[in-house]
């Protein structure tokens, strides 16, 4: 099974190499715990309630991936990408999704300089650590799919010209609920880029009023300084690539992805992507747990969050009213957690 | 309720044995009752087993024959088999139980002597009711269906039996039967559905399943109740018709005329006719202090004149006393006493012969040759000792020329139309034999034998080379069929012919036993020869074939009197201390014993090794392995993969396994999705442990993740070990806190054991597959 892995780390682009490195080598936990702690201290000053919330999102972050953030409007959304942007010390870009948005105000653009008689390329938004993407699904397709190429392959080609990014690099996207007015939905394709897809829902009665007393006179985005910086996050990035993950563990996971091919629930299974996605993702949270290597709970924990956005239901399951995160659930509950005795 | 449905299958089991319980009843012997329960159960075991095995039903249905089938065959037939399969031979030895058997049915009335051809079908007709019953109750779940089988077995009891069933016999399978049914419609009712759809609330749909459980248990108990009480009350009130018999009994042979071919006999019609009508009603009742219970004789007579017997009114000269009996040394004396006597006067019914009488003031005379007590007027109590007689063959065999005041003419009188006939007739049966008691047990072996068969139809008269109709006897030397009154005839006849003195006898059978008495039914009338022996006085035999008329009299068994028997006799005897016992034993003994001893030692040895035992005792084996299969398996699957573990996380796999399927079979399982970490918050919540044990999962949980998804080197020897302490102590804690059913059914029906049998085919299967390939 081992090899499966191998075999699917060649043939899909872009993947992180440093994927397979964890042999005999032993993660720095206490640096990933410090700068989860602080992170996790340093947005919890604006998401409030929301632990669970803000701890996928720095597991995000760690495991070298981008985030869907999909809920209704005005729950927070873009504070939770904004709060994040702002804790670490690094470069950070936000671009406001609208239809008239252009590819090249996204990649950027080269434009002729007529003192020094060429073309300059003046990068776009995405050039930067940190890219916030508010309502990623009001713009056209084209736009979308100029981010998305730039995310899967972490670089950006210009007129002929590769511009590489730099490292970290995390999108995190914010979208309404797809059936929303004067949205383009965003396709499968895309979807699949995205580690995980997590929903704020609406804040608890008492965080809301504390909201109401707090936010009320000033913002408190004001207030946070960064926490972190750039360099830190790639090497914390490189210490949870070294957490174990043991043969059981990723045949638990080859399991899952398999059954979600095969269960009836659904149109379209999980990619052998999202099994590297989950994969990085349990590692970043077993990391955070001060864990050097993965168990199934870290597994299961991420499966909703990573795997629920890249499938499409069947019919039967759309009748039934059911959403791909509980069809998730549903496999969660059948596949026998490994090794299970013959 | 599981698939299985232990206890729809136990109540199953008991109502079958209840319903053929009363069979017992139809036979002289219980032995067939055992066999019979062994087959109930094993039938009811299979019935569960391949229940929790498979869904097919009919594969349930036919393992139970096919298994059944062939514990029956190798306990009957076990030592025709080769190789532990049925033969051709085997099949023959069935055959040849059948034909006994149907032998047995056609010859005899109930009670009939239990063959081995009896009991083997009998075992059969049980394990196929028992099959039925399982069938319909278990495996289909229609409880009410199996209440044909069991019907059917009481009625063929009901229906066979000599007197009315007591009432216990139908009510006991009754009640089990009304409570099989009750416990399937409480498992029903408890797997609907509560949320059954109803078009509208004006309908009677139950609101609450428990209401509707509890309303229709209910009712049905109430009718299942109606039916029993109506069952046991309407025939209380209807009009009794004398039961029918499958083989008639014995109680219509006599009373006849003497008309048709056949021996009648005239002056017992006022005792024999005047009951006729009603032929169960009882005679009288007594009990003795007799072991061995004789019949009770009305009178004797030795005067047969065409074709009929009659009773000399007043034989002798009248002068009053009887000839004097054997010593009492020589005899024992028992007392009958007899109530609610209804015979007609002059006649009462005792034992022969009789040594003393009270009878409360009633005056009674006995006559001197017959001994024949008679009294002025009906008694309806009375007390009478009588004597047993049960001499010695050998010293029977010794006894001289008869000669007595006891014997009159009549007793030697040949008919002149049937000399010849008897002449030659009981030359042919007695030849080679030199003695008188050789002869009379020849006469009497030779009417008991197959070739002469008990029937109250005579047949049509036979009649002559000129037309006329047959005497009697000749009648019955051609037709060689006949009831008691034949058959005594014919060996009177015969004796006469061989110069021995014999006369008629009639009275009645010992009867039934009642709430320890005996009671004696008109149905109970008999005839029976006696000859004279010097020395000895008048003597019973038993010409006719058949369960009630008895076995003949010790003495005129065939063989008797060779040593054994003469010394197997005298210990049964000797408990009365008789002189007459004490003098046997030094004739058999002395000899006998210190020969005999050393060889019946190493044949008693090899008798209990004899086929049949040893089938028997394989077969008890095979049942106890059964038993324990499921545990066994389970035991030796465990043993398997430990051996197959080569690294140490292997071996703590596989007691990681050993212990969730423990849990899992106590009531605690763990769905395949848990994590280590959800199993154990499972176990710790839903399993109630202490702090101890909690702490133990939490090791066991921790170790065994480290070693699965740790890297390797990381678990040390001493986790591995402390992990297996603690699977063990965990094992047995968490059972001491379940139900003792629990925890019996996890020993004998481990789901680690039971997996692997349900998985048998397909893995079967699957290994012909990949051969064939």
């Amino acid at each position: 099974m081992t090899m499966g892995f191998t075999g699917i780390t060649g043939s899909v682009p872009g993947l992180d190499r440093n994927d397979q490195v964890d042999r005999g080598e032993v993660a720095d936990l206490d640096l990933v715990r410090d700068v989860a702690n602080r992170l996790v201290a340093s947005m919890t000053q604006v998401i409030e309630g929301k632990a669970d919330i803000v701890r996928t999102t720095v597991t995000v972050l760690f495991a070298g991936g981008h985030l869907l953030i999909e809920d209704v409007p005005g729950v927070g959304k873009t504070m939770l990408a904004k709060a994040l942007a702002r804790s670490i010390d690094a470069s950070v870009r936000r671009i406001q999704f609208t239809p008239d948005l252009l590819p090249s105000d996204v990649t950027g653009v080269s434009i002729f300089n007529q003192d020094a008689r060429r073309f300059e390329f003046r990068p776009g938004a995405i050039f930067a650590n940190v890219v916030v993407g508010d309502e990623i699904n009001r713009a056209s397709p084209k736009t979308q799919s100029a981010l998305l190429e730039s995310m899967e392959e972490r670089q950006v080609t210009v007129d002929g010209t590769t511009y590489e990014l730099q490292a970290p690099f995390i999108v995190m996207a914010t979208q309404n609920p797809i059936e929303m007015e004067g949205t383009y939905p965003l396709p499968e394709a895309q979807r699949d880029r995205f580690m995980a897809r997590i929903s704020m829902g609406y804040p608890s009665p008492a965080a809301e009023l504390e909201l109401l007393e707090v936010h009320g006179s000033r913002s408190p985005l004001d207030s946070l300084r960064p926490v972190t910086d750039a360099a830190t996050i790639n090497s914390v990035v490189q210490a949870v690539m070294r957490v174990h993950a043991s043969p059981a563990i990723r045949q638990y996971i080859v399991d899952l992805v398999n059954r979600s091919r095969s269960t009836s629930a659904l149109r379209l299974g999980a990619s052998p992507r999202a099994g590297l996605h989950l994969l990085r993702s349990a590692r970043a949270h077993a990391s955070l747990e001060g864990r050097d290597h993965v168990i199934p709970d870290d597994v299961q924990l991420l499966a909703p969050a990573v795997l629920a956005h890249r499938l499409m239901p069947s019919s039967e399951t759309q009748l039934a009213r059911r959403t791909t995160t509980e069809v998730v659930g549903d496999l969660l509950r059948q596949v026998p957690v490994p090794p299970q005795a013959r | 309720m599981s698939r299985r449905r232990w206890r729809i299958t136990l109540l199953g089991a008991l109502a079958t044995l209840a319903a053929v319980y009363p069979v017992t009843s139809l036979f002289q012997s219980s032995a067939w009752l055992l066999p019979a329960i062994v087959m109930v159960a094993v039938s009811a075991g299979i019935g569960l087993l391949m229940r929790g095995l498979t869904r097919s039903r009919v594969l349930v249905v036919a393992v139970q024959l096919v298994v059944t089938a062939y514990v029956i065959l190798a306990q009957f037939a076990g030592d025709t088999f080769f190789l532990l399969l049925p033969t051709v031979s085997t099949l023959q030895a069935a055959n040849s139980y059948g034909l006994e058997a149907l032998d047995t049915l056609g010859r005899y009335s109930a009670p009939a002597p239990l063959g081995d051809g009896v009991t083997f079908y009998l075992v059969i007709i049980v394990t196929l009711v028992a099959i039925c019953v399982d069938a319909m109750a278990a495996t289909w779940r229609s409880p009410a269906a199996a209440g044909l089988p069991l019907l059917t077995a009481y009625l063929v009891t009901a229906a066979n039996g000599d007197s009315a069933l007591a009432v216990r016999f139908f009510v006991v399978p009754a009640a089990l039967w009304l409570v099989m049914l009750h416990t399937t419609a409480r498992a029903q009712f408890g797997r609907w559905s509560t949320t059954s759809t109803t078009d509208d609330g004006g309908r009677a749909v139950p609101a609450h399943d428990g209401a509707a459980m509890r309303s229709f248990s209910a009712g049905a108990a109430k009718l299942g109740l109606a039916g029993l009480v109506l069952a046991l009350v309407v025939p209380v009130f209807v009009p009794h018709f004398p039961p029918r018999y499958l083989t008639d009994g014995l109680g219509r042979a006599s009373g006849q005329g003497g008309t048709d071919g056949s021996v009648g006999f005239n002056n017992t019609v006022d005792l024999t006719r005047s009951l006729n009508n009603d032929d169960d009603s009882p005679v009288l009742q007594y009990t003795t202090t007799g072991f061995s219970r004789s019949p009770l004789r009305v009178l004797a007579t030795g005067y047969y004149s065409r074709g009929e017997w009659l009773a000399v009114k007043d034989s002798g000269d009248g002068a009053g006393q009887p000839q004097p009996l054997p010593p009492p040394s020589d005899r024992n004396d028992y007392e009958i006493t007899v109530t609610d006597n209804t015979l007609a006067a002059p006649n009462i019914a005792a034992p022969y012969p009789v040594v003393a009488v009270a009878m409360n003031g009633t005056p009674w005379t006995i006559d001197p040759v017959t001994r024949d007590v008679r009294v002025s007027r009906p008694v309806s109590s009375y007390r009478v000792t009588y004597a047993d007689i049960a001499p010695l063959p050998s010293l029977l065999r010794e006894s001289g020329e008869p000669d007595s005041p006891d014997i009159v003419d009549d007793d030697l009188a040949i008919p002149d139309t049937v000399r010849v006939l008897l002449d030659s007739w009981s030359k042919k049966i007695t030849a080679g034999k030199n003695n008188p008691l050789d002869r009379a047990i020849a006469i009497q072996e030779s009417l008991r034998s197959p070739e002469y068969s008990y029937n109250l139809d005579l047949g049509a008269p036979l009649r002559g080379e000129d037309g006329q109709i047959l005497d009697p006897i000749t009648t019955f030397y051609k037709t060689k069929r006949g009831y008691c009154v034949q058959f005594a005839t014919a060996m009177i006849m015969l004796a006469r012919a061989q110069g021995i003195p014999a006369r008629m006898a009639i009275g009645f059978l010992p009867g039934t036993s009642v709430d320890g008495k005996y009671v004696v039914r008109a149905s109970d009338a008999h005839a029976w020869p006696e000859l004279y022996f010097q020395g000895y006085g008048w003597l019973r035999f038993e010409p006719t074939p058949g369960a009630r008329s008895g076995n003949p009299p010790p003495y005129a068994v065939e063989g008797a009197g060779d040593g054994a028997r003469g010394a197997g006799r005298a210990p049964s005897e000797s408990a009365s201390g008789t002189a007459r016992s004490q003098a046997a034993r030094p004739s058999a003994t002395p000899t006998a014993a210190p020969v005999v001893a050393a060889p019946s030692f190493t044949d008693r040895i090899s008798s209990v090794f004899s086929l049949r035992n040893v089938v028997t005792a394989l077969t008890l084996v095979v049942l106890l392995l059964a038993l324990f299969v499921m545990p066994i398996t389970a035991a030796l699957d465990r043993a398997r993969r430990r051996r197959q573990a080569v690294t140490r996380q292997d071996l703590v796999e596989v007691d990681w396994n050993d212990l969730t399927s423990h849990l899992r079979d106590l009531g605690l399982p763990a769905p395949p999705g848990d994590t280590l970490r959800q199993a154990r918050d499972r176990y710790i919540q839903s399993g109630h442990l202490g702090v101890d044990n909690a702490e133990a999962v939490r090791r066991v949980t921790m170790t065994l993740e480290k070693a699965r998804y740790d890297r390797p080197e990381r678990t040390s020897v001493e986790e591995a070990e402390t992990l297996h302490r603690d699977i063990r102590q965990i094992r047995r804690e968490v059972g001491r806190t379940r139900a003792g059913s629990t925890r019996l059914r996890s020993f004998f029906w481990p789901e680690a054991g039971v997996s692997i049998w349900r998985d048998l085919p397909a893995r079967l299967s699957h290994l012909v597959d990949r051969r064939s390939r």
